[in-house]
């Protein structure tokens, strides 16, 4: 059986080994590289063979993680990218979706549940949680600044549906089963926001540069 | 008040010059060549025969009062003046006559020279206005000359001051000059005091408490109509009437003085003004009843005491105020009375003929004096009354604004207060709650560590359940997670695991439901905890494969949220079931909620009824 390759991206020592353990006793996975700080992450996603997930933490001390989400995803070097989150950081966790991460992890999760959530992960699933899903509603339905933009930062009908049930705590089956379609179109609906998110927070990054009168376009 | 003093005695000053003034202005009469005529023949007129004991015939010095008949027709009387003139005058000359109580027509050599006004009844009179007659050239000759002067008179008196004869340039100046002192500044003084009256009725009308604007207005208005006297000479009126109507407008004027005086120092003497008043009154109905025009020369200087000796009183009345009050105010108006009052009382002793003061008469220079210290004086009160009240806005003002000040300092500090007490509120909440729910846990956990008397799946059970509770009570303090229906659903996300592990699995059926009233962190605890309670229960004593979770609204609009397990019900529930049911209606009963527990065939339902928000649903 083929072994995923995981990289693992954590500070604080005793965090990190208990990520390394838990991914090594998974035996679909393996333990590509670990780093401690943004510079070892990037030396390690440099190599030749290539990362199938990496597992970053946000707070590294020598720069952002969102930072190294977004250089992972644009470089292409990663397939998935989870990012570790603690209870409650709904704000980070929807900050490292926009920046491209596709999967999250909580801290305190035991071993077993992070190799099923890496696995389910790679495997082509879209996790989200009722909080981050309201947290998400909440975004998206704050107004779109350029109107240009509007069509690929609004959700569609069926894409808000999808959402809510996933705020009140439907699991996806549930979600296809009553709104009468497939797990896998649900699923796919849920990455499609992820990416809709993107583009929303760039619109909303760029709307408030030019607030601040940092950014201006030549009309 | 520094200012207000000189002002004041600045005023007396001027009063005391200007007077000088007049008087060494008229001092100048002796001009070159002006010969004053102050001796005179009184010739009796062809018209008329002389009555006993007159005057006729004899030679007399200049001011005279012929006696005439007062009955006759045009009552006359004629002074013949002889003059010598060493040359015969070159250039043009005139005749001055500087006050005659009457009218005059003059005859220089047997040649009229002119006449002014009216010589029929009503007479015009000249007593203070001079009358030039300009002489022809030819008539006066070197030699002797002779000019007569028919005077037409009243009161049975026909008064001729000395007239003077002279170059026609000299006279004409002494003419105008004259005219100026005695016509046009009284002219003047009463219309300044008609205007002042005018403006002081005004202030009384719109403050009709303070009286003495009203005695002073009036007074003044008094004043300025018996002033006419002095520069109205053709009068419409009789001499009778016209001298009756002056006389009862100086009574009146005094009792207003008076009574002015009192109200504006405040003195209650009620009494003494009425019995003033009377005695005006009558003195009113004795002037309008007199017969007889020769009583008229004695009741002038009498009414003319009369004024003087109030003048006496109101002056004496101020000067004991400003000596009482130290006020410099009242002081300058006490000196100014007393100016007045000497002039008044020069004038009324030159008219009674104790001594010739040329052609000075003082009230006719002290009178504008007072009228403007009196304007000035109302100026001055109204300009402080004015600075009083915007000293007083200035002192309200920031008193306003200091008050705002406080109670907006108030307000910040109650509010911040308000805020700090809900926040250590919210803290000593929290400590509790994680002190009593995982603390507690964590500290028997460790008790069961250092017995030694637990196995190591008991302490993994047991440290899953201090980290359920602890994820509990962050979830419930977590601010997305802000309806129901998202807290069930991390509330899934937590228990879904040992579910499974047990083998039983959830059927989830959470719909959109109304919120609940005053539903905050605490409220989402309780909740919590009592569907925690809820779904222990099932796992450790119900025997059920699935646990249903719903929500909705009642029929009466409460909100609810229900556990439905299909285990083997409550009716064979143990002891410790039925502790945890007593558990969980204490926590909703703290939350407001209605708890209900029944079967539902098979199994047992569990039903949170949480109190609806103001508005929504009947109670």
């Amino acid at each position: 059986m083929t072994q995923y390759r995981a990289l693992v991206v954590e500070d604080d020592l005793f965090t990190r080994q208990h990520l390394v353990d838990a991914v090594a006793s998974d035996p679909r996975l393996e333990v590509a590289a670990q780093a401690a700080t943004l510079a070892e992450a990037r030396a390690a996603s440099d190599g030749d063979a290539p990362i199938d997930v990496a597992v970053v933490d946000l707070n590294l001390p020598d720069g952002s993680g969102i930072d190294l989400i977004r250089e992972l995803r644009e470089a292409n070097r990663v397939r998935e990218i989870m990012v570790i989150s603690v209870l409650g950081d709904h704000e980070n966790v929807t900050a490292a979706l926009a920046a491209g991460a596709t999967g999250y992890l909580l801290k305190d999760e035991t071993p077993a549940e992070i190799g099923d959530a890496i696995i389910q992960l790679l495997e082509g699933g879209a996790p989200i949680s009722p909080g981050i899903a309201r947290h998400l509603v909440k975004r998206f339905q704050k107004p779109a600044p350029d109107e240009a933009q509007q069509a690929s930062v609004t959700l569609t009908q069926r894409e808000h549906q999808i959402l809510d049930m996933a705020a009140k705590g439907f699991s996806f089956p549930e979600t296809a089963e009553l709104l009468d379609c497939s797990l896998s179109t649900v699923k796919s609906h849920v990455k499609r926001i992820y990416e809709k998110l993107a583009v929303h927070s760039r619109a909303e990054a760029v709307y408030e540069g030019t607030q601040l009168g940092l950014v201006s376009f030549d009309r | 008040m520094p200012r207000r003093p000189r002002l004041g005695w600045l005023l007396v000053v001027a009063a005391v010059a200007a007077l000088a003034a007049a008087g060494r202005g008229l001092a100048g009469e002796a001009a070159p060549q002006v010969h004053v005529l102050s001796h005179a023949t009184v010739i009796a007129t062809p018209s008329q025969a002389a009555p006993p004991g007159s005057s006729v015939g004899r030679r007399v010095s200049l001011p005279y009062s012929a006696t005439i008949a007062p009955r006759a027709q045009h009552p006359q009387a004629l002074y013949r003046f002889d003059i010598g003139l060493e040359a015969s005058p070159t250039g043009l000359w005139g005749i001055l006559l500087p006050g005659v109580e009457g009218n005059a027509v003059v005859r220089v050599n047997g040649v009229a020279v002119g006449r002014h006004g009216r010589l029929r009844p009503p007479v015009s009179v000249y007593w203070n206005q001079p009358l030039y007659f300009s002489v022809p050239e030819g008539v006066l000759t070197a030699g002797r000359n002779r000019v007569e002067v028919s005077v037409a008179g009243y009161f049975g008196r026909a008064v001729l001051q000395p007239p003077r004869i002279g170059p026609a340039i000299a006279l004409q100046e002494q003419a105008r000059r004259l005219q100026w002192l005695n016509v046009t500044l009284p002219l003047i003084a009463s219309a300044l005091a008609l205007i002042i009256a005018a403006l002081v009725g005004l202030l009384w009308l719109r403050r009709r408490h303070h009286a003495m604007y009203l005695w002073l207005s009036v007074a003044i208005l008094l004043w300025a109509l018996q002033n006419a006297s002095y520069f109205v000479h053709d009068r419409p009126l009789a001499p009778e009437q016209w001298e009756a109507t002056i006389a009862t407008l100086r009574l009146w004027l005094l009792v207003c003085m008076v009574l002015f005086t009192h109200r504006f120092l405040g003195l209650r003497r009620r009494r003494p003004e009425r019995a003033l008043s009377a005695c005006a009154a009558a003195g009113t109905l004795v002037l309008w009843s007199l017969p007889a025009p020769s009583a008229w020369p004695h009741v002038l200087p009498a009414i003319g005491a009369i004024v003087l000796i109030g003048g006496v009183y109101v002056t004496a009345v101020f000067v004991r105020a400003a000596w009482r009050q130290h006020s410099a105010g009242l002081r300058a108006l006490a000196a100014l009375g007393a100016l007045m009052l000497a002039a008044g009382t020069f004038d009324w002793l030159a008219r009674l003929g104790l001594f010739d003061p040329g052609q000075l008469k003082l009230m006719t220079v002290a009178a504008p004096l007072m009228v403007l210290a009196v304007g000035w004086l109302m100026i001055e009160g109204f300009v402080q009354a004015l600075r009083d009240s915007e000293a007083l806005n200035r002192d309200l003002e920031s008193r306003i604004a200091t008050k705002h000040a406080e109670l907006e300092a108030n307000y910040d500090s109650l509010r911040q207060l308000e805020h700090e007490r809900t926040l250590s509120a919210e803290r000593e909440r929290i400590m509790r709650d994680v002190h009593d729910g995982m603390g507690g846990q964590l500290v028997s956990t460790l008790a069961m560590v250092e017995s030694g008397r637990c196995e190591r799946d008991e302490l993994a059970e047991a440290l899953r359940r201090a980290l359920d509770d602890m994820r509990l009570v962050i979830d419930s303090l977590d601010p997305t997670v802000d309806d129901i229906p998202t807290l069930l659903g991390t509330f899934r996300g937590r228990l879904e695991p040992r579910l499974k592990r047990s083998g039983l699995g959830f059927r989830w059926k959470v719909r959109d439901m109304p919120a609940p009233a005053d539903f905050g962190p605490e409220q989402s605890l309780g909740l919590m905890r009592i569907l925690q309670e809820a779904v222990s229960n099932v796992l450790e004593h119900a025997g059920a494969s699935v646990i249903t979770v719903a929500t909705g609204a009642t029929a009466e609009g409460w909100p609810y949220v229900e556990i439905v397990d299909d285990g083997i019900g409550i009716a064979t529930g143990s002891a410790e079931r039925g502790n945890g049911i007593a558990a969980m209606r204490r926590r909703a009963h703290a939350l407001g909620a209605a708890l209900r527990v029944e079967p539902a065939h098979p199994g047992t339902r569990i039903c949170v009824e949480l109190p609806p928000a103001a508005g929504l649903g009947a109670a």
